[in-house]
């Protein structure tokens, strides 16, 4: 707070194009350039844009399996527990309060009949899982935030309608203009910069 | 496709119409899509608004007098424990197996006509499956107290719910349908609702689907996220979605009751509930397509694929129909044989009768491509398949409690006005979130429909490429 040294201010330079290819191969020069804080906006999945700026594979894949095989584990866990786990003796000090499992006893069926677990080990399976796409992806993408510098380019509005957006971030004010001549040359239009002050 | 048609003289008659209609860019399809929810919804929709909120009212009226006295206000009576409550949840949920079966199996088999649909017949899941829910828990008389039965909650009591019994299932089963629905739903949605944000002009729609949106921005980054995110919810939505209606046949099929005690029913529930799904999904989609100026996106193909669905889907019914009574008459059971002939000879004769003419004999009209592509038809075929597999609920229901084993127990139902006023009431509580989804959201995916459009482009590039490298 005191820290006498100012941070930089990132800037963003932005650009549109009415073609998706050739917002892509826009991205595609830049990074052989040696441009590495490039980002695409496109109102739909551009095929390809993954490939342009060289992304790496989605983690949600991952997240999701964690959360269904935790989500599983927990079903089974808990209907074990609850319906084929008696007083045992070391699982059921007062420590555990009302937390205790009952034996229950229905036809003198087994007790534990894993056959009649399934359904609810497999809905939480399901259930964790779908949490774990929904809010994997929205963490990772950094979702919510309602706020972020490209918004402050009026025509970016566009980006979810009908044009291909493309940015280059710097922290080099020097490489500001040349950002923006190559980006021109591109044959982007709209061409627009934003400075994000440093907090 | 269609220039290879024409190339080959295909007959006018034998080439489908495309999936979408006329030149079409990203600005006109944002335009078009987005155009029901800028315009003024028009009297119309507040006339149908008011009668469904009227019905929505008459529903809230009869929850508050049933928790006030007691489920004793239904006609539910002994012998038949279970009667319209189940008979109206199973047909809800059924309905929004349609929903799930587009947006993710069909995603799942790439199936490009899926695109158009989605969006509404997600929508008409998530209102149907809140109907459907509605159903046991007000069954349980206070459900409030259902909470330590059927969710393991700790309680001083110590009581656990009994995870052996379907009915606990069920719970499982549908309150994960709902919340996967949902977030399937809005996932799907989060790029819409940032066309939304940026094509608004006024102020107060810019910050409410800004908040909606998540900040959306469309990046790259975003995207590749997000089409793992929405095609794993698909992946593990289709094996959800089979699993649902087959719980809740185990409702019924782990009893020993005749008419229920039968191993054909999950897989004839699950067909079941794709059938009266896609019935109601066109009964809807007939009417919104037409007037909220969907026609070039919600085309005669779709329409048409979806009544091959009915047909395909109501001989799988009625393939289990007959494999039920075959089962019946082969078992040599009095009891199952006397079901039987209840079902053709007793009281509530009429109603199978009905049902067997609506679920076996009226789709067959769909063999005809005349009548697929004659929406009058359509629509009133749909509207018979709804009624049709009502009838069957009530069927499995009623008329196996009715008669089942010992005559001195028999006994006959009959609804009350409460529970003729709750079904209303649900039916006017899902008419009213319909009206309020077409009104503030748009019904048609943007995003997909616009990827759709992309590939579609693709595709007839590639016809053209080799179509001009064949004639070198």
């Amino acid at each position: 707070m005191s820290s006498p040294k100012k941070a930089a201010s990132t800037f963003w330079i932005m650009g549109s194009f009415k073609v998706g290819e050739k917002c892509l191969a826009a991205a595609r020069a830049l990074r052989a350039a040696g441009e590495t804080e490039l980002d695409i906006y496109s109102n739909y999945p551009l095929h390809g844009a993954e490939d342009a700026l060289g992304l790496k594979k989605s983690k949600v894949p991952l997240i999701v399996l964690c959360c269904a095989l935790f989500g599983a584990a927990n079903g089974y866990g808990i209907q074990t527990w609850a319906n084929a786990v008696g007083d045992v003796p070391f699982l059921s000090g007062p420590w555990l309060g009302s937390l205790r499992g009952y034996l229950l006893n229905v036809g003198a069926r087994d007790a534990h009949a894993w056959a009649l677990n399934v359904p609810v080990t497999f809905e939480l399976g399901v259930l964790l899982g779908a949490f774990g796409a929904v809010i994997g992806m929205l963490v990772l993408n950094g979702l919510p935030r309602l706020h972020h510098p490209v918004f402050e380019v009026e025509a970016f509005r566009s980006a979810q309608i009908d044009r291909y957006w493309i940015s280059v971030t710097t922290k080099d004010p020097a490489k500001v203009e040349a950002l923006k001549a190559q980006l021109a040359e591109l044959t982007a239009e709209e061409i627009s910069l934003v400075e994000e002050e440093a907090e | 496709m269609g220039s290879a048609a024409e190339k080959l003289d295909v007959p006018p008659h034998m080439i489908e119409p495309p999936l979408m209609e006329g030149p079409q860019t990203d600005r006109t399809l944002t335009d078009s899509i987005l155009h029901p929810v800028w315009r003024d919804p028009g009297r119309g929709w507040w006339m149908l608004l008011g009668i469904t909120s009227m019905f929505l009212g008459v529903l809230i009226l009869c929850i508050t007098y049933l928790l006030l006295t007691g489920v004793g206000v239904w006609g539910n009576n002994s012998p038949v424990y279970w009667a319209f409550d189940i008979i109206n949840f199973v047909w809800w949920v059924g309905i929004g197996h349609a929903g799930t079966l587009i947006s993710a199996i069909l995603l799942l088999f790439q199936q490009g006509w899926r695109t158009s649909i989605n969006r509404f017949a997600e929508a008409m899941t998530l209102f149907a499956v809140i109907c459907a829910a509605m159903f046991p828990a007000l069954h349980t008389g206070r459900p409030w107290f259902a909470a330590y039965w059927l969710v393991p909650i700790p309680n001083t009591m110590q009581m656990w719910p009994n995870f052996k019994s379907p009915l606990v299932w069920d719970v499982f089963a549908i309150s994960t349908y709902f919340t996967v629905s949902l977030l399937f739903w809005y996932v799907g949605l989060i790029p819409d609702l940032a066309t939304l944000r940026d094509a608004s002009v006024s102020k107060v729609r810019r910050m409410v689907y800004g908040i909606f949106s998540l900040g959306w921005r469309g990046s790259a980054r975003h995207w590749n996220n997000w089409k793992w995110a929405y095609l794993l919810l698909a992946g593990i939505s289709t094996p959800l979605v089979l699993s649902v209606h087959t719980i809740v046949s185990f409702d019924f099929a782990t009893s020993i009751l005749p008419g229920w005690h039968t191993t054909i029913f999950p897989p004839y529930f699950v067909a079941g509930a794709v059938f009266s799904g896609f019935a109601m999904v066109l009964s809807l989609l007939i009417p919104a397509r037409k007037f909220m100026g969907l026609k070039h996106v919600v085309t005669m193909r779709h329409i048409d694929n979806m009544c091959k669905v009915i047909l395909v889907t109501g001989w799988m019914v009625t393939f289990g129909y007959a494999c039920e009574m075959f089962a019946d008459w082969y078992s040599g059971s009095v009891y199952e044989i006397g079901q039987l002939k209840t079902r053709f000879m007793g009281p509530y004769a009429p109603f199978f009768l009905l049902l067997l003419f609506c679920n076996c004999v009226v789709p067959q009209l769909f063999w005809a491509k005349s009548m697929r592509s004659n929406l009058v038809v359509v629509w009133i075929v749909a509207l018979l398949v709804n009624v049709g597999m009502w009838l069957e609920r009530f069927v499995i229901v009623v008329i196996s409690l009715h008669q089942d084993f010992i005559p001195a127990s028999w006994g006959m139902y009959k609804p009350t006005i409460v529970d003729i006023g709750m079904f209303m009431g649900t039916l006017g509580l899902f008419g009213t979130a319909f009206l309020l989804f077409l009104k503030f959201v748009p019904a048609v995916a943007l995003a997909e429909v616009k990827e759709l459009r992309y590939e579609l482009e693709l595709e007839k590039e590639h016809a053209a490429h080799a179509a001009a490298g064949g004639t070198h």
